[in-house]
């Protein structure tokens, strides 16, 4: 899997670190950190969790051109 | 807060690992008394009634914990801190083994009229709380590690 730079900027933008943003939707650090990786596939509700506290949409974080 | 996902304890990948983790750890269980079964068939019994017992839940369980810690899915999203289980963990297998040294300085042995002692019951016990905070310890210096070379 490829990693996933947009949650990563859009954490930077909004100045939250990986920590911050795996407290806000409720998974551990290394689960947050997998996901950038592109090691860990997450569920569709962990993905709108994400979407949600970053303010972005599904497409704009999860779909690759 | 709307967010957050239900779980209460562990995360969806900690789940995802731990379901995979169980599962080869039923499978090594179920090989484990196999193979007990038949050496104890073909050959008799290979280690006291208990030390067996304890055998047989020790390693099965150590595996699960030892997989498990070095997945990141043995503590809870909630846990803040590790330290009170881990010295906990330590201490009760400190506690064992030492029973366990205790035993074989007062004449025990760990092979008794051929088959093993009840005296490894203790170190078996012992096992999978020591295996526990020292997976997390080389967890922690390999974390360490690789943020040195980052």
């Amino acid at each position: 899997m490829v990693k996933n730079l947009k949650i990563k900027a859009a954490r930077a933008l909004m100045d939250m670190t990986q920590k911050d943003l795996a407290e806000a939707v409720g998974v551990t650090r290394q689960t947050m950190n997998a996901i950038e990786m592109g090691d860990y596939n997450p569920t569709l509700n962990l993905c709108v969790s994400i979407c949600k506290v970053l303010g972005k949409t599904l497409d704009d974080l999860f779909w690759e051109e | 807060m709307m967010t957050k996902l239900d779980s209460k304890n562990y995360d969806e990948r900690q789940m995802i690992d731990r379901y995979k983790i169980s599962f080869e750890t039923m499978l090594l269980t179920f090989v484990l008394i196999f193979i007990s079964g038949m050496i104890n068939i073909f050959h008799g019994p290979w280690a006291a009634g208990n030390t067996q017992m304890m055998i047989l839940l020790s390693i099965p369980t150590s595996y699960f914990a030892v997989r498990v810690v070095l997945k990141r899915a043995y503590f809870s999203v909630r846990q803040k801190s590790y330290a009170v289980s881990l010295i906990l963990f330590g201490a009760t297998g400190l506690l064992n083994l030492g029973n366990f040294v205790l035993d074989l300085m007062n004449g025990g042995s760990i092979i008794e009229n051929g088959v093993l002692s009840e005296d490894l019951f203790s170190f078996f016990l012992a096992l999978p709380f020591i295996l526990i905070p020292a997976a997390y310890f080389i967890l922690k210096q390999t974390d360490k590690n690789n943020a040195e070379d980052d």
